[in-house]
């Protein structure tokens, strides 16, 4: 196995031009939220740990407020599943759909449903399922992956962007724009009208009222639940709050964390079928509460991770994502959270992912702009030591040996001849310094100062004959 | 066991043994860390006027009063629309007057230009206006064509996003509405008019 992390190999081979866009776009985007949250709060720091609070209280009492959930949903005439993991999930959808003889869904960004990986599912089960916002809909039409949980083609230009719809067939090749999200609009606009289904995610659901809370600036989660029949929300068995209110906090923190706006364009607040006035809209609403390793986490020492609200603020300001972009991460979640919760909730296991803790330098920059001030940084590290723990492979990649070093330094005699040792490192040619493979990869991209060391106790001794030093 | 039955076992095992449990934080706090953006005072006048500079700030097209849709309608040459019925009546025009039909066709879907529908309420804190579904006459009369009209009367603003939260009620679709559709998908450049309306407007009664 190479000694370079999986997470260096990536971003070797990232083109310089999408480094650029990545580069440009998170930074423009923590501008704002800076920007923003100084401008509108008195003081912001204290709105993040209220929010906080308000998310570990939740996951703290989990098992009441799932329940409260549920006999509200329930009350409201919405039909509830429960699914252990992605597959499950995905079949349960399959045969809500098969029941209502449906043929063709429509989908809104969600998380959740790239973790079970819903539209290949449905697919290879002969549904027609397409994405609806824009950014989803080109990844799906050239079979990409999304490299930002809320921008998803951060990494893609508008030339690449005009070839997909000009060979999917939408247009003529164009780079304006404008021009190209007129032509998805029309295109997608028959998709919403021919489709039977509607699926969307939830950013938040409210124990109290069996609410889901559902933000798009597009509009496509309406445009879902104005033209289908049916509608089915697939969510995460963390995404709630306790209270109808506490989305007040939330939601103020979420899209100027995200985007720099103050609220999302459009924010859903649904719980159950159109009203009986209403012309267009479902009669009926699924919501699949999905746990998919989560209720491990939440079992775990890793469990604030489970507060995330998924606004990218992390990555935005990540040093490493920027440089790395989110395909480096290799896993739905890129980033910090994701740093954290892909390893964790990877269904082949901790260890292919066990290099991902490591790709950070702990700066602590992700805590600060965290909307609900998650500790990633010590996460982070507590995920270090269960790589270790566990003996994973990707969890030492790239890591010196430390063994020489404990041993000098727990023997007075043998750390005094390093000292004086030390001296030949200055006229060692590197090369034959170079024997150790992880000695090799550390110092490929690193110069090594000029040894000064072993000189302390001599200068000390000096000092003192001089009548300095208290 | 059922699924259910499991994960509500694996989430009371998780969470069994926790000490130093977190307090759901008190109403109290969550409105006194409101923005700064709140209006101090609750009287119609000030909620106009906060009203109307963040909806604007939000790209949003805020007239007042009937005379001035007409006018608005008008100069964007837009051909057919549709209304609310009902809402036209309250609002005492006539359809022919605005070019628009009372009947909302899902098979013409793209040959409105406009579509006017009811606001159920308006926050001056955000600029955001609450569609309601049981007073929305036709979910994709509000959607669908390049304008939509959202008619809100001035006495149905209130201060905060708090303050709307708790008036979500029993209505099964409660939409916050803060300008019109948008995306930056593409290279971060900002398009207005994805999937909903390109000019969002709010006519203020």
């Amino acid at each position: 196995m190479s000694l370079r992390q999986d997470i260096d190999l990536f971003s070797e081979e990232i083109a310089e031009e999408t480094r650029k866009s990545v580069y440009s776009a998170s930074k423009i985007k923590t501008e704002k939220r800076f920007d923003i949250l100084a401008k509108d709060f008195e003081d912001a720091d204290a709105v993040r740990k209220l929010a906080s609070r308000i998310k570990q209280h939740t996951l703290e009492n989990l098992p009441t407020y799932l329940k409260q959930a549920e006999e509200a949903m329930v009350a409201n005439g919405v039909t509830v599943h429960w699914a252990k993991d992605g597959d499950e999930a995905n079949a349960i959808v399959l045969e809500i759909m098969r029941r209502r003889k449906a043929r063709k869904v429509v989908k809104s960004k969600s998380m959740v449903s790239e973790e079970t990986h819903l539209v290949p599912f449905l697919e290879k089960h002969g549904m027609e399922a397409v994405e609806t916002d824009l950014g989803e809909y080109i990844v799906q039409i050239d079979g990409d992956m999304p490299s930002h949980i809320v921008t998803p083609i951060i990494h893609k230009n508008r030339k690449q962007i005009g070839r997909s719809f000009e060979r999917e067939g939408l247009g003529p090749y164009t780079e304006d724009p404008e021009t190209l999200t007129a032509m998805a609009r029309s295109f997608l606009r028959q998709k919403y009208l021919e489709a039977d289904v509607g699926i969307t995610g939830a950013n938040f659901v409210v124990a109290e009222s069996g609410r889901i809370a559902l933000v798009t600036n597009e509009g496509n989660a309406r445009f879902s639940m104005a033209a289908t029949k049916t509608h089915i929300a697939m969510v995460g068995i963390e995404k709630l709050v306790p209270r109808d209110v506490d989305l007040s906090v939330m939601l103020s923190l979420l899209a100027r964390s995200s985007t720099g706006q103050r609220l999302t364009v459009y924010t859903q607040f649904i719980s159950g079928a159109r009203a009986k006035s209403q012309e267009e809209g479902p009669e009926e609403m699924h919501v699949i509460f999905l746990d998919n390793g989560r209720s491990e986490v939440l079992a775990s020492n890793c469990r604030e991770i489970l507060r995330c609200i998924r606004c990218g603020a992390c990555m935005n300001i990540c040093p490493v994502y920027r440089q790395t972009s989110g395909h480096a991460y290799r896993s739905v979640y890129p980033g910090p959270v994701g740093a954290v919760l892909s390893p964790l909730l990877n269904k082949s296991g901790y260890a292919p992912l066990a290099d991902l803790p490591k790709a950070s330098s702990l700066c602590g920059a992700c805590q600060e702009v965290c909307p609900v001030d998650i500790p990633i940084p010590d996460l982070l590290v507590k995920l270090r030591h269960k790589g270790k723990d566990e003996g994973a492979e990707r969890g030492a990649i790239a890591t010196p040996g430390f063994g020489v070093w404990a041993k000098a330094a727990s023997s007075p005699s043998l750390w005094k001849a390093g000292l004086v040792a030390g001296g030949a490192m200055n006229w060692i040619p590197r090369a034959l310094l170079d024997i150790d493979p992880s000695a090799r990869a550390w110092q490929g991209s690193r110069d090594l100062p000029r040894f000064e060391g072993g000189d302390f106790r001599a200068w000390l001794a000096e000092r003192k004959k001089q009548g300095g030093g208290q | 066991m059922s699924s259910r039955e499991e994960i509500f076992k694996r989430v009371a095992a998780a969470t069994k043994g926790l000490e130093d449990r977190t307090e759901l934080p008190a109403i109290e706090e969550l409105l006194e860390k409101r923005s700064k953006l709140v209006p101090e005072a609750n009287d119609e006048s000030t909620l106009v006027e906060a009203f109307r500079i963040r909806w604007q700030e939000a790209n949003g097209v805020l007239l007042d009063g009937v005379a001035e849709l007409e006018v608005f309608l008008k100069e964007k040459g837009v051909g057919r629309g549709y209304a609310d019925p009902e809402l036209l009546v309250e609002l005492g025009v006539t359809g022919e007057s605005l070019g628009a039909e009372d009947r909302f066709l899902r098979s013409e879907v793209d040959s409105y230009g406009f579509g006017i529908t009811r606001a159920s309420l308006g926050i001056a804190e955000t600029g955001t206006i609450v569609l309601k579904d049981c007073e929305t006459s036709n979910r994709l009369a509000a959607l669908a064509p390049w304008i939509h009209v959202a008619v809100l009367r001035k006495r149905s603003l209130v201060a905060s996003l708090y303050d709307a939260l708790g008036r979500l009620g029993n209505d099964p679709s409660n939409i916050f509405v803060t300008g019109p559709s948008k995306t930056a998908d593409i290279e971060g450049i900002l398009i207005e008019g994805v999937h909903g309306p390109g000019i969002q407007v709010c006519l203020l009664v």
